[in-house]
């Protein structure tokens, strides 16, 4: 059999394998093991296994992925999400739609601390769900923001997607953390824009909250302090040159984790909690990560990712047009595979591509990221949406699907925008100071 | 599709008995291990950007040190991972209703996930022979390799084991440690 063929048949034996539900991570060992043992040698295939894994594991930039994660487990358990919250409600409660828009704001904040869309979904949505019901707002609207706002959770820096993404590609992290945040914010005005648009076509959907005044504004500024210095501590050290990625997450850690200290919500517990939920999250990371860099070298010796480019630039189409087919794919293929899933499946492939289409791998991996977030609120599996329900168990879950549309259809918005404007991604990792060990 | 990122709080509780508990005792006994190398990662990593940054003496090493206090933060929490169902899976079959059908995949998957983990064990510990043999360390203050593969070792070899026993629990049609 000669690479190419030998490659279709292991992306078959992947698919099948996968569809039997064998992990990701060991799905992609596997079939990388015996498709490097068919095609160079079995002491290759040996080798690659126990190496990889170590090589992977003792990697001193790969420390970033734990400790972020750590970070954003201790500013879960520190309080600072219904700090968050109540500093958005005292600035946009009172417009109509203005709770959701509130838990937008905030799910951006807490995006800034925490790199998990779940993780933003099932914590501003215990604060913010209760809010909104208390005021009567309709279910679909309540619902639907919190599972929306949840996804910039992947797309607002830190994130793991991004490290994901970053790590397989070769690309550097920080210049990726930087691309995220103006699309971020720019996705929590269009998130806030549906709001006002839907509220305004119907106002029972949201009503207005309690204005608050100039002083209860400032007092709500200053208690979400502690999470505003953390955020500009990390990001900012990062885009300013003073830290690595890698510093910039013990750092901000560190800083969760003595707040977290200060308000006393730190016990045996409540830290126990906090590590195994890190571990096991980053765990999951490193075990894709493995089989990713097992699966990798495989697809590399198939010739399918070069064979594939070749196909798509020998067929004379603009190169925005197969842009646009990728991203349709991705978004179709979002619908059914878990986002960590579909990057370490995809990136192999089309990886290549885009660069000898010329486009930007920092751009794309914003991109890829968004369509990701897409895929997290999308039926069937739209894995936000099971956490929102988790919460508002009386909403049936067609309500929160009806809910999120309006949301995704913002996304797609903001993707047409970033084709259009890619500087929009690239400015602040292009004016970034690096730093250097 | 099952969620790699539930929640440790939403943990279903699964009762063990004679040889598991003491394997789920222990998977969970070595994530707080892990935990445990990870806080002291975060102070390392701090204490060498204070040392880098503030007065100007970064300490010798720090990236030596860090580099080989992460694979006791991975390896160690491998199993406990993997056990309470926290690795990423695509569920196409379950949908198709068929429990006897997803019974046995899973026999089969799991029992197919244990060779594989257990070819990466022994590969490790070759690994761990010619890390000895050639003493292996890292480049600055040469911590050596060796204790850290033994790690890699023992923490792929228990995640093997889990894999056997959930293989066991599915053929018995018994519920994982994450099953609802």
């Amino acid at each position: 059999m000669d690479p190419t063929w030998t490659g279709i048949v292991g992306l078959l034996a992947l698919f099948v394998l996968l569809g039997m539900r064998m992990p990701v991570a060991i799905v992609m060992m596997l079939v990388g093991f015996l498709g490097i043992a068919y095609l160079n040698s079995w002491d290759a295939a040996l080798s690659t296994l126990a190496d990889e894994a170590w090589v992977i594991t003792s990697n001193y930039e790969f420390i970033v992925i734990p400790l972020f994660i750590l970070m954003g487990n201790f500013a879960s358990i520190s309080g600072m999400s219904r700090d968050l919250y109540g500093a958005a409600y005292s600035w946009f409660g009172h417009w109509r739609g203005g709770l959701a828009s509130a838990t937008i704001a905030a799910c951006a904040g807490f995006a800034a601390l925490s790199g998990s869309s779940v993780a933003s979904a099932v914590t501003m949505g215990r604060v913010a769900l209760p809010e909104m019901k208390r005021y009567k707002y309709s279910d679909r609207l309540a619902t639907g923001a919190i599972a929306a706002g949840g996804t910039l959770g992947i797309l607002i820096p830190p994130s793991t997607g991004f490290i994901i993404y970053a790590i397989l590609v070769e690309e550097s992290i920080g210049r990726l953390f930087l691309a995220g945040v103006l699309p971020g914010l720019m996705l929590t005005v269009l998130f806030m824009i549906s709001i006002a648009i839907m509220t305004r076509i119907n106002p029972t959907l949201g009503p207005p909250g309690s204005k608050s005044t100039m002083a209860e504004r400032g007092q709500s500024l200053m208690q979400a302090g502690p999470m505003l210095f953390i955020v500009v501590i990390t990001i900012g050290g990062i885009y300013g040159g003073i830290f690595t990625p890698t510093e910039a997450a013990a750092v901000g850690a560190m800083l969760a984790f003595l707040l977290a200290l200060f308000r006393r919500r730190v016990n045996t517990s409540s830290t126990s909690r906090v590590l195994l939920q890190t571990i096991r999250t980053t765990c999951l990371a490193f075990f894709i990560l493995i089989g990713a860099h097992i699966f990798n070298p495989f697809m590399a010796l198939t010739d399918i990712p070069s064979d594939l480019a070749s196909l798509l630039l020998d067929a004379d189409m603009p190169r925005t047009a197969i842009m646009l087919i990728i991203m349709l794919a991705y978004i179709v293929l979002g619908t059914f595979l878990e986002g960590f899933a579909m990057l370490v499946l995809t990136l192999p492939i089309i990886h290549p591509l885009i660069v000898e289409l010329g486009y930007d791998p920092i751009w794309f991996g914003v991109v890829i990221v968004i369509v990701i977030e897409m895929g997290l609120i999308s039926p069937p599996v739209g894995v936000n949406v099971f956490v929102v329900k988790g919460i508002a168990e009386d909403v049936p879950l067609r309500e929160i699907f009806a809910g999120i549309i309006p949301f995704w259809i913002a996304m797609a918005v903001c993707l047409v925008i970033l084709l259009a404007f890619p500087e929009i991604a690239l400015f602040l990792p292009d004016t970034m100071i690096q730093s250097f060990d | 599709m099952k969620q790699g990122e539930r929640l440790e709080t939403e943990r279903d509780v699964v009762e063990f008995e004679g040889g598991e508990k003491i394997l789920d005792r222990s998977v969970k006994a070595m994530a707080i291990l892990a935990g445990l190398s990870l806080m002291w990662l975060m102070c390392l990593v701090c204490y060498a950007v204070f040392m880098r940054r503030v007065l100007n003496a970064p300490p010798l090493g720090g990236t030596d040190l860090a580099s080989v206090s992460l694979v006791p933060v991975v390896f160690l929490g491998f199993a406990y991972c993997g056990w309470t169902g926290g690795h990423i899976a695509v569920d196409l079959i379950s949908s198709l209703n068929k429990p006897n059908l997803t019974r046995w995949t899973d026999v089969v998957v799991r029992l197919l996930s244990a060779g594989l983990l257990g070819i990466l064990t022994w590969r490790s510990i070759v690994l761990l022979e010619d890390a000895l043999e050639i003493g292996e360390a890292t480049e600055l203050i040469e911590i050596p390799h060796a204790p850290f593969i033994g790690v890699m070792i023992v923490g792929t070899g228990i995640f093997t084991l889990t894999f056997v026993v959930m293989a066991f629990r599915a053929w018995r049609g018994q519920p994982d440690a994450s099953s609802p």
